[in-house]
């Protein structure tokens, strides 16, 4: 879809803005680190006391790498573009798309894949960092064929995050202040897509509503499958309902955004 | 090029009294208020016209621009733009238009123009060497070459606004909206944007509409003059011929070696101004010769002028005309 010459240009816009912001990205990776040290201490009390040394279905090293990873896939897949198109929505700066030959979303996901470029790249190197620490201290297992898995599903994984960040954000045709709507909803979409504790901790009945939900395909698939909990066929029945998600999310934010057009018609920028 | 019949544009909005209360008040029952923007405008411009939209702050102008651009979708009535309906966004008719927007910016903000300016060509696919020359071309007669490749947001306004314009026209649009181009701008950089507007508009044939609160802007670019009061049409014609719509008369300034009175004066026609040496008189337009020729023979004068109304007061008068009718 990026290539058409103006999405391809708009994704290269995003890269760029994020070259300039790269410090900003690795200090938010680094606050990520409180949390975890909290999380760390929890599960080893946990894990202190369980007789199988197992919590969850996952071992000890298995839920500190979840932890970790939890939390760097988060970092990874926010959104942060959802206040631009708040302000692009209040402040008129959509008209300058609405009178161009360009559609709005491609725009918008081009721009946002163009910025994960170089997160990416960060992403990658501390998650690598990440394992060989993990393998030499706790004996967390290492696996070529899964992590090269991970990164490919990762990439589809973004996508499906943009397109429910893009639907919260438009919230800003109804409502005058969507701030609040984006911290929570963003704080509520990193939970219920596991980027905090892994979603067996929510109990059997949530697990099978989260189930039939897009969500876990966010963050906490992903995860497991370099954790080496979801193998095999598996893993393609879940990157089949990534894609499926990602059809359906996509016509539900067309909606969103055709109804939102409408009232915007009528009032104006 | 640009056929408009019937517009109309109804807001909806919301008044709220001062207060505490009246905001709890307001969480629960909010009174519906309509405001007509712009109500029945019909009008129909040529090819290479260049027409300006005149009228009161809250008259309907940016509305009606911006619903000609498809931003907005008119309550009722039809326009019709290079034969398209623009709030059907067609992408063909996209690609020979635009507007640009005195108070809004159209370039990224963080960015160097000419980044802005490579998305533009991207966005309506323009193929290298057409879009060189237009670059070169529109840098050259705003003289801003050295300045593509500065951040847009350490730009003075003027500065800006030409950058704007450039960004506008890369695509060499049949059809451009301007509103108010040359808003907070120097007298210099006004004058700037207006040598710039007209030369394009002749050596293109571009058709122009513009807004503008400066006369000058109006009295020097625009062939034909659009009035638009409370959101209706009020005046359609060539400004300079505004005064002979209004009424006929003339102002003449008389200057005398000695004090004249001010009764004398009266019989003449309406006294504006009066300072014992110096009147300046409205007349009948009819009657001006005989006047004048009354003046010179039986007064003293030093030095006489024979003035038009000024076309502020002119304009004025039509907009309280409109609003007492």
């Amino acid at each position: 879809m990026i290539t058409q010459g103006k999405y391809l240009k708009s994704f290269s816009l995003g890269f760029q803005s994020s070259l300039e912001y790269r410090a900003n990205f690795i200090i938010s990776f680094l606050s990520t680190l409180f949390p975890i040290t909290i999380q760390y201490f929890l599960w080893t009390a946990l894990y202190n006391n369980s007789p199988n040394g197992k919590v969850y279905g996952y071992n000890y090293s298995q839920i500190i790498a979840y932890t970790i990873f939890a939390a760097i896939v988060s970092k990874f897949v926010s959104g942060g573009f959802e206040s631009e198109v708040n302000e692009d929505i209040k402040n008129g700066g959509l008209n300058k798309f609405l009178i161009k030959p360009i559609d709005y979303y491609k725009y918008r996901i081009a721009c946002f894949l163009g910025q994960k470029v170089s997160q990416f790249f960060i992403m990658a190197i501390i998650l690598i960092l990440t394992i060989a620490i993990l393998n030499i201290t706790l004996g967390y297992s290492i696996n070529l064929a899964r992590i090269f898995i991970f990164f490919i599903v990762i990439i589809i994984s973004i996508q499906l995050s943009f397109i429910f960040v893009y639907c919260t954000s438009m919230a800003a045709f109804w409502l005058s202040e969507a701030g609040g709507i984006f911290v929570i909803g963003g704080l509520l979409l990193n939970i219920i897509s596991g980027g905090i504790v892994p979603l067996e901790v929510f109990g059997n009945t949530i697990n099978h509503i989260f189930n039939f939900l897009p969500f876990k395909y966010i963050i906490y698939f992903p995860i497991n499958i370099l954790n080496g909990v979801i193998v095999g066929r598996q893993i393609i029945y879940g990157v089949l309902l990534q894609i499926f998600w990602i059809i359906v999310c996509k016509k539900f934010a067309d909606m969103l955004w055709k109804q939102g057009l409408k009232r915007h018609n009528a009032v104006g920028g | 090029m640009i056929d408009v019949v019937n517009l109309c544009k109804t807001y909806e909005y919301y008044k709220k009294d001062t207060g505490l209360k009246n905001s709890f008040k307001n969480l629960f029952h909010r009174k519906k208020l309509y405001k007509n923007a712009v109500k029945d405008i019909s009008f129909t411009i040529e090819e290479g016209e260049f027409v300006g939209f005149l009228g009161p702050n809250g008259a309907g102008k940016t509305t009606t621009l911006k619903m000609l651009s498809g931003i907005l979708h008119p309550t009722s009535g039809n326009a019709r733009v290079m034969g398209y309906v623009p709030w059907e966004r067609n992408n063909e008719f996209k690609r020979n238009f635009s507007i640009v927007m005195g108070q809004k910016n159209q370039l990224w903000w963080d960015l160097p123009t000419n980044e802005s300016l490579l998305l533009n060509k991207c966005i309506y696919e323009i193929d290298d060497s057409k879009y060189n020359n237009t670059l070169n071309e529109l840098v050259e007669v705003l003289d801003v070459k050295d300045l593509l490749k500065i951040q847009v947001r350490r730009l003075s306004l003027g500065e800006r606004m030409k950058m704007e314009i450039i960004a506008a026209l890369i695509h060499r649009p049949k059809i451009i909206l301007l509103d108010e181009p040359t808003i907070g701008l120097d007298l210099v950089s006004q004058r700037n944007i207006r040598e710039f507007l007209k030369y394009y508009n002749t050596t293109y044939k571009a058709t122009i509409i513009l807004t503008s609160h400066y006369m000058k802007d109006i009295e020097e670019l625009c062939t034909r003059t659009i009035i638009i009061n409370k959101g209706q049409s009020v005046y359609d014609g060539k400004i300079t011929e505004i005064n002979g719509v209004l009424k006929d008369a003339k102002i003449i300034k008389i200057r005398f070696s000695t004090h004249i009175d001010k009764d004398v004066l009266s019989q003449i026609g309406r006294i504006r101004e009066y300072a014992g040496d110096y009147v300046v008189l409205e007349v009948d337009k009819t009657r001006l010769n005989e006047h004048s020729k009354t003046i010179m023979n039986d007064m003293p004068v030093v030095d006489l002028n024979i003035e038009e109304i000024p076309l502020d007061e002119a304009i004025e008068a039509i907009y309280n005309n409109h609003d007492g009718g």
